[in-house]
């Protein structure tokens, strides 16, 4: 079935929809994935760069934990302890450049950053420093402690040992009370010449020199100046974020609006969309049922005219037909009736044996004949009486035609085949003009049989919906199709010379057209069928 | 009628995809991958050497030819090698090296063996790492008298080098790849399995019972207070003449003789010097920053003396010598001629 305009457009546009949300839903996920990489990463850098806070804080305390160590007199970690610092010093450098940090933020963070680095660095020089001071003092210690059996008995063992106790508490703890100590017995010592005790003093003086010193290095190493730089710069940086959070919050807030305003949109849309086509679609199928009812009242009414155009013509030639035969008629009716009284004459003055008297019974004939003609004439030209139309059965005007021509049908030996099923169908009519009809077709299918070898005449009514058929069939040949179409045409008959006026079907026709029906031959039967149509009452 | 229609669905759709992605809150982002906390055994003040580092042979290669290339310094005589025996401990045998036009260092030449695990770079400590160390001796005018433009130069039009670094690196020669270069050379330059490391890892025979003695000694002492860690030093500073004043004993003055002074000004790091590795001590004299002690003995008196404040008896210090013999290691892998690929 080929597609109207209107389908096609429709499907043009059908497919401009499908194409344009396709390309929507491929943008839509190619920006999702950005943005959300984009948030993605953004989570990351920010997660990334509070470990590495966290991180360096913790590296921090392990600088400190360190130092400890190496301070309690454990065995030498320094290798642990360089590795923390480098640790620290690439960490500095490091938590140098925060994610996404505010103009307004960018200034306080950069100081309390620089002042991060700054105690870091201290500490980690301090750091180094401490290493160099705790060896001295771990290895001064060391040597008092080694050289400590060569003094047992001496006079100066006492001595020795109180220095070496009170260097160990000194060592331990750098108070001024401890430094007060020892420097006492270092004094006390002092006073004994022996070279071995030089040397005694000599370490003892760096050990007080350089536990001093090394508790000044603590002092730095533990002022938790570090901490505290790192505590501003988590906080500035942090509290940066929070804030930043909280205005992307109001901003995801009014996405989600939107967001949820568009989904509306877009289903409201495509239900809207839905709908119309639906619509659409309706309205084209209504719209060709419509157009091929039209189209079929169309061709009726088409055809009505032309029957009606037909019937004008005909009605018209008829009428112009009946009145010159109604003035042919009248004026030969005088004339016939002075022939008809003077062979009448004629044959009454002859006696009856005279060939005359056949001659005058000739004319009788014949004036009788032309008679006839000129009444089927006057009848055809009459326009017909105006009586009003009558409810009557199909089967009365059936029977009151049979009753003219049942005789003379029993005479000749043909078979009537009476069909009364549709008899009770009734019909608006002029009863006698029906019947007149009726006759016609009758007397024309007696003559039809006349010659043939079976003879029958068959006549039924049936109702076609609001019509009712009247139709006489006989067992005579059909009608050449030369001449069906002549066969309505007043004055044309297949009959002998001198038997049919040629006025039967014509007349009929007439009638039945003036009653609202139609009298056709039936192409369909094998023999011949005439129908009348009437409409039903 | 129709216009509105199409660009509805985009219009709507542009709307939701910003608010999509907002919802993928903070999905599971990765922290960084920082290195774990080192828990150093504190029961040991040493450890064995590490394997060396797994880099890659073509890069170690060109390092190798970059270290060995004279055409590198002012003059085109003087390579890394020149200095750097790579066939002696990793440095030459004279007190102050030799640069480019004969003139003299002002320190004596540390080895490069083992020096990725130094923790700072120099006698002074002046360089952070090796990366930092390189441009040192380049741009000296005693000792390489060389720029890195120079250098670049000569790489990029030496259509050799200009082959490789295109291969290995991709790119033209630049300071930061021959950096790398050199730098994944030095530090593949372990020297492993020493007598002393099979003997931390449980081979107690690995030591003679001469240098068991010396070992112990060494501890009690307290050298190991200051030569400790995994390259047995190389991981403090310390003041020289604790307990003696070398400068004065020595006579003479040498330029590096400032020590950490020259690099921080601070009165306090004064003589004060990277303490060395100890490790292949035995293949690197003379010694000291100033080379001007010819012995190993000599060197183990005067550290006694002038750190410990001890007189070392002649025992002691032949059983401490023979504990250093024992920490001479293997030649790096790198330098053997199947790893080598040139």
């Amino acid at each position: 079935m080929p597609r109207t305009f209107g389908e096609k457009r429709m499907i043009r546009s059908n497919r401009l929809n499908l194409l344009v949300a396709i390309a929507c839903v491929i943008i839509a996920i190619v920006l999702t994935v950005v943005l959300v990489k984009g948030v993605i990463s953004h989570a990351e850098e920010h997660t990334s760069y509070v470990t590495a806070l966290e991180y360096a804080d913790t590296i921090d305390n392990e600088v400190e934990n360190e130092v400890l160590l190496a301070r309690a007199f454990l065995l030498p970690n320094y290798d642990k302890l360089a590795t923390s610092s480098r640790e620290a010093g690439l960490l500095c450098a490091r938590l140098a450049t925060p994610p996404d940090v505010r103009q307004q933020a960018r200034d306080p963070f950069r100081e309390a950053h620089q002042r991060y680095c700054r105690e870091i660095d201290a500490k980690l020089a301090a750091v180094e420093r401490f290493k160099v001071k705790n060896a001295v003092v771990r290895n001064s210690l060391k040597y008092l402690g080694t050289i400590e059996e060569t003094f047992r008995g001496l006079p100066y063992d006492l001595g020795f040992q109180h220095l070496y106790s009170d260097l160990l508490a000194y060592s331990l703890d750098a108070s001024a009370d401890n430094y007060a100590e020892a420097q006492h017995h270092v004094r006390q010592l002092g006073h004994s010449p022996p070279p071995a005790i030089q040397t005694v003093l000599q370490h003892a003086r760096l050990v007080l020199f350089a536990v001093r010193e090394r508790s000044d290095i603590e002092k730095t190493i533990f002022s938790g100046n570090s901490d505290k730089a790192m505590r501003s710069m988590r906080e500035i940086y942090l509290r940066e974020y929070r804030d930043q959070e909280s205005i992307a919050f109001l901003y995801r807030l009014c996405l989600f609006s939107l967001t949820f305003l568009a989904v509306a949109l877009l289903l409201a849309l495509f239900l809207h969309l839905h709908s119309t086509k639906e619509k659409l679609a309706a309205l084209n199928e209504s719209l060709e049922s419509r157009v091929a009812q039209r189209t079929a009242e169309l061709r009726e009414a088409l055809s009505e005219l032309e029957n009606k155009q037909t019937q004008l013509l005909h009605a018209s030639k008829m009428s112009a037909l009946g009145e010159m035969a109604g003035g042919i008629a009248h004026e030969i009716n005088s004339p016939l009736a002075a022939i008809s009284l003077n062979a009448e004459i004629i044959e009454g003055a002859l006696p009856a044996d005279s060939p005359v008297v056949a001659s005058a019974r000739t004319i009788l004939s014949t004036v009788t004949r032309i008679s006839k003609i000129i009444t089927g004439l006057r009848r055809f030209a009459r326009s017909g009486p105006k009586d009003p139309p009558v409810r009557v059965s199909a089967g009365s005007i059936i029977a009151d035609s049979l009753s003219f021509c049942g005789e003379k049908m029993k005479n000749s030996f043909i078979d009537l085949q009476r069909d009364t099923t549709g008899d009770a169908e009734e019909v608006l009519c002029q009863p006698e003009q029906m019947t007149q009809v009726l006759l016609n077709l009758l007397n024309n299918a007696v003559d039809a049989v006349s010659k043939a070898e079976k003879k029958w005449v068959r006549v039924r009514a049936e109702r076609r919906e609001n019509k009712i058929r009247l139709s006489v069939e006989d067992s005579g040949p059909p009608i050449p199709s030369a001449i069906r179409e002549k066969i309505m045409q007043p004055f044309f008959t297949t009959k002998e010379a001198g038997k049919g006026t040629g006025l039967g079907l014509s007349i009929s026709h007439g009638i039945v057209a003036a009653h609202g029906g139609k009298l056709w031959l039936d192409p369909q039967s094998a023999h011949t069928r005439f129908v009348v149509e009437l409409p039903a009452a | 009628m129709r216009f509105p229609r199409q660009i509805l669905p985009v219009a709507a759709t542009l709307l939701l995809i910003p608010g999509t992605g907002c919802y993928m809150q903070h999905a599971n982002a990765l922290g960084p991958n920082l290195p774990k906390a080192n828990i150093a055994s504190i029961d040991s003040a040493f450890a064995p050497l590490p394997d060396a580092p797994n880099e890659p042979p073509e890069k170690v290669a060109l390092g190798l030819a970059l270290f060995r290339e004279k055409r590198l310094s002012g003059d085109r005589t003087i390579a890394c090698a020149s200095c750097h025996d790579l066939n002696a401990g990793g440095s030459d045998h004279v007190a102050l090296s030799r640069g480019v036009r004969g003139q003299t260092g002002g320190a004596n030449t540390p080895t490069v063996f083992n020096s990725s695990l130094n923790f700072r770079q120099f006698w002074d400590g002046r360089a952070a790492d090796l990366a930092d160390q390189i441009t040192g001796p380049l741009t000296d005018p005693k000792e390489m008298a060389s720029g890195w433009d120079q250098v670049l130069q000569f790489l990029r039009e030496s259509p050799e080098y200009r082959d490789r670094f295109r291969q290995i690196f991709g790119e033209e020669p630049s300071r930061a790849n021959v950096t790398e270069a050199l730098v994944s050379f030095e530090n593949s330059l372990l020297t492993p399995n020493s007598p002393f490391d099979r003997f931390l890892q449980g081979e107690t025979h690995a030591l003679a019972p001469q240098q068991r003695r010396g070992y112990q000694k060494f501890r009690a002492f307290g050298c190991v207070a200051c030569h400790q860690g995994v390259n047995v030093g190389g991981n403090m500073y310390q003041s020289l003449g604790l307990l003696g004043d070398y400068f004065h004993d020595r006579g003479g003055s040498f330029p590096s003789d400032e020590g950490r002074f020259r690099v921080t000004g601070n009165p306090v790091d004064r003589h004060v010097f990277r303490v060395p590795s100890l490790r292949n001590v035995a293949l690197t004299a003379p010694y000291f920053h100033d080379g001007q002690v010819a012995t190993l003995e000599q060197a183990v008196r005067n550290m006694a003396k002038y750190q410990l404040g001890r007189k070392l008896s002649g025992e002691d210090t032949a059983d401490i010598v023979a504990f250093l013999h024992s920490l001479t290691g293997e030649r790096p892998k790198c330098l053997e001629p199947s790893g080598k690929k040139e």
